[in-house]
């Protein structure tokens, strides 16, 4: 008894450490979520978009992105003008214009407090 | 010897408590370690499966992705790992995109998905384990 009551107040501590040495660790893998996720969505982003700038009409390409998008993880997508003026119409679909694609994805990571949030990429491509 | 027992004794308590906690924070330090390599495999693992799905879909035909995939797989994963991977064609049963993955060829327009899986060892038992990562393409071929 007498060897256990000499290490308790240190052990004690430990104890009391230990719930912030988890919430650290969570942290971490939080960090570690977010930034895998986010890799992964701005690779989707990239293979979305060309499907879409390499199909022949504004439907076919519509309908490419979306598909892409929703196999890979779901995300929503939205197409832009270059210039920022607005949401794409199919009168803008011509080759050798620009579109910017922006792909947003909620990430629900394991520590939400302060990165459960909607995150998101976006890629500029010429229509070919 | 009476002065050095003396000496000793009075960390003891400190001693003991290190000897007990020590295995948790050993097992701590090992999975936080463990983390980043984690995070280190799982982002080269991202771009590779990226880099080479990209890699196929450009090729003018299947069997020519397919030997592009084992090349490319064979040069950054080698025999060093153990891996293994699943390259398929995904049918969009809902859109046009059906008409041309019926035929069973290799057209543009087709959609593939390229899944590559590899053992990631870490510093913790607890981490390692299989990894994953996909994405899917879709082909560029002009055919």
């Amino acid at each position: 008894m007498e060897f256990f009551k000499k290490g308790s107040g240190e052990l004690v501590a430990f104890v009391l450490v230990l719930p912030i040495l988890c919430l650290i660790i969570m942290f971490m893998a939080t960090l570690i979520q977010v930034t895998i996720a986010r890799q992964k969505l701005e690779y989707a982003t990239y293979s979305i978009c060309r499907a879409a700038v390499i199909s022949d009409d504004y439907p076919t390409a519509m309908e490419n992105a979306k598909f892409v998008a929703e196999e890979n993880n779901g995300f929503n997508i939205t197409f832009y003008k270059y210039d920022g003026s607005g949401v794409l119409g199919s009168s803008d679909w011509e080759k050798g214009n620009y579109v910017a694609l922006k792909a947003t994805e909620k990430i629900e990571p394991l520590f939400p407090i302060f990165f459960s949030d909607t995150y998101y990429s976006i890629v500029v491509m010429m229509i070919e | 010897m009476e002065r050095l027992k003396k000496f000793f004794s009075r960390g003891g308590g400190s001693l003991y408590s290190a000897t007990i906690t020590l295995p948790f924070l050993t097992f701590i330090l090992s999975y936080i370690v463990s983390l980043v390599q984690v995070a280190i495999s799982l982002e080269n693992l991202n771009y590779s499966v990226y880099s080479i799905c990209r890699e196929a879909v450009v090729c003018q035909s299947r069997s020519e992705a397919e030997d592009v995939i084992a090349e490319k797989m064979d040069e950054q994963y080698g025999s060093s790992f153990d891996y293994f991977y699943v390259f398929e064609e995904i049918i969009n049963e809902d859109g046009f995109a059906i008409e041309h993955t019926d035929d069973g060829k290799w057209n543009k327009g087709d959609f593939v998905k390229l899944e590559i899986t590899v053992f990631v060892s870490t510093a913790s038992p607890f981490n390692s384990e299989y990894k994953s990562a996909s994405i899917v393409m879709m082909v560029e071929n002009p055919a």
